[in-house]
Parts: structure tokens; C-alpha cells; sequence
């Protein structure tokens, strides 16, 4: 759950979206543990920014980022949208809340 | 087990994200308030049974999300299933795509485009259950085991919960953005 995957902010126009540079894959969606396809399911990019591949996998992708800019866009745009969520969902808490709560507990005797 | 007297000085440091938490889920400051003293009182009731050393954070979420069920679930109906299916992947990025400057980092680039109070509608627009995945998975970083263990169900419950909460995130922030005339309208 880190922003570790996305190593650089791509300032080069976007391009290869249309292409499926990796060997033998067709379709959306990664098939397999050495494969990723240029048109990956939302469910793909996910797994990769959550971390949740498995390692091998992880790595092809990441390197697999690294030498194709509409790819590393596309993640970069979804790894975004997640740390815009993240952001924009907190809420301070209340200064008086922890005494409020921790005097309710001091109560229960 | 986990000592009583050192409850407070254990657990204080995770009010304020559970509070965040909670005020996404109920919707307002009131009742977020009245949900995390729920909470710690149930924790601390229960701090006994605590395993010192295993995740507290997970287990006082647990807590939050249990109370906030059973609260809430007599007063809200059943969530909608929307259609998603029908929804290409590729949905938000390729409308907005167009908007963007190059150099400048997504997060920046959504910023500019999404209030805030449009992020927090959207994601209270969220039916409870893909609800608690993405704000458990994209606010606090809890790992799919984190989140499966609770919301007690299992990791492919929660990867479909995320993937369908988050495809739904994006259907309503688009929608937002074409209320604004952000985007173009789907030519196909």
C-alpha cells in the first residue's frame, strides 16, 4: 500500500496504449505470472498498486513500467485516484473527543 | 492478554483515524462521535481478550465496523447492487485523460478537477459494504488479510468488495465531472 511502485512521474506524452508489448499476451487482463497486457483490467492494476501480486509478477510488471510510458500513465493516473481518496476522506478528530471518550470509560468504574 | 490500565496509552493513538473512519461511515460528526465512544468502551471492555503483540489497530477497527453494523443496519436498506458489469475498465481515465498537464503528478492533476466535498460524496454514495473496503484499503492502508480479518470474510470477498467499490468510485466521480461539463459525452 505504498506509493513505492510508481518510482517516477512520466513527463513524456503517452504513448504504446493501443500496443501489446508483452510477448504472447492478448487480451485484457494478466493471464499468468509472466505476463501483462497493455489494456490490463482495473483488477490487475489494483492488485499490482496494492501489493498484492506475487512477487515474480510484481517485478515483471514493474519493469514492464519502465519501458512502456502509456502503461506507467495508466497506473499512475489509478495510483492518484487512490491517494485522492486517501487524502480527501480524513476528517480531524475533535480535540475534545479523546477526554470525552476516556472519561466515559473512567465512569464504567 | 492486554492489560486494562494501559488501555488508554495503548489505543489513543488510533482515535483519530478511527474517527475519520467512522465519520465516512455514518455521515456526520454526531454520530461518527457517538460510534467511536461505542467503540472504545466495547474495546476496552473487552481489552482482556486483546493478544499483546498481534494488530490492534485491525482488532479496535473490527470494533468499529461490528458497532457500526449493528447500529445502522435496522435504518438502512439493503444496499443497490449497481450495474457495473457494463462499465468498461477504463472508465475515468479515459475521459479525463485529456484534462491533464503533463509533468504534474495524478494526485495533483485530480485535485485540481474533484472538490473534496465531490471525493467524500462520492465515496459515501458507496453502498456500506464496497464502502468499508475502500476506506479500510485506500484510507487507512490495511493489507486485503488486514481487511479480510475485519470484516471477517474472506480475501476474495474483499478483492471483489474493493474492485466493485472502486469501479463505483469512479462511475461517480465521472458523473460529477460531466455534470461540470469536464468531459466529453460517450460518443460510443
Amino acid at each position: 500500500m505504498s506509493d513505492e511502485h510508481m518510482k517516477r512521474e512520466s513527463a513524456k506524452p503517452e504513448s504504446g496504449e493501443a500496443q501489446n508489448c508483452a510477448p504472447g499476451a492478448s487480451g485484457p487482463g494478466a493471464s499468468g505470472p509472466m505476463s501483462w497486457s497493455c489494456r490490463p483490467s482495473l483488477e490487475d492494476v489494483y492488485r499490482y498498486l496494492d501489493g498484492a501480486m506475487e512477487q515474480r509478477q510484481q517485478d515483471y510488471v514493474a519493469s514492464h513500467l519502465s519501458v512502456c510510458d502509456g502503461c506507467e500513465d495508466f497506473l499512475h493516473f489509478h495510483n492518484g485516484l487512490r491517494r485522492l481518496v486517501g487524502d480527501r476522506c480524513r476528517t480531524e478528530l475533535p480535540m475534545d473527543l479523546p477526554d470525552r471518550v476516556f472519561r466515559a470509560i473512567d465512569e464504567l468504574g | 492478554m492486554a492489560d486494562q490500565a494501559t488501555f488508554v496509552e495503548d489505543t489513543e493513538p488510533f482515535m483519530a483515524s478511527l474517527y475519520s473512519t467512522a465519520v465516512r461511515l455514518t455521515g456526520n460528526r454526531t454520530d461518527a462521535e457517538d460510534l467511536v465512544q461505542e467503540t472504545y468502551l466495547r474495546a476496552y471492555r473487552s481489552y482482556g481478550s486483546f493478544n499483546v503483540g498481534t494488530n490492534l489497530r485491525a482488532w479496535l477497527f473490527r470494533i468499529l465496523t461490528n458497532a457500526h453494523i449493528n447500529r445502522y443496519r435496522a435504518k438502512k436498506r439493503r444496499p443497490e447492487e449497481t450495474e457495473l458489469d457494463d462499465v468498461e475498465d477504463l472508465y475515468l481515465y479515459r475521459r479525463l485523460r485529456d484534462q491533464t498537464q503533463y509533468g504534474q503528478s495524478a494526485e495533483d492533476q485530480l485535485m485540481e478537477v474533484f472538490s473534496e466535498a465531490e471525493v467524500v460524496a462520492a465515496v459515501e454514495s458507496l453502498p456500506d459494504a464496497y464502502r468499508m473496503a475502500v476506506l479500510l484499503a485506500d484510507v487507512e492502508g490495511f493489507s486485503y488479510k488486514e481487511i479480510a480479518e475485519i470484516l471477517d470474510i474472506p480475501v476474495g470477498t474483499v478483492m471483489s468488495r474493493l474492485h466493485r467499490g472502486r469501479k463505483s468510485l469512479q462511475k461517480e466521480l465521472y458523473e460529477f465531472a460531466e455534470t461540470r461539463g469536464l468531459v466529453s459525452t460517450p460518443s460510443d
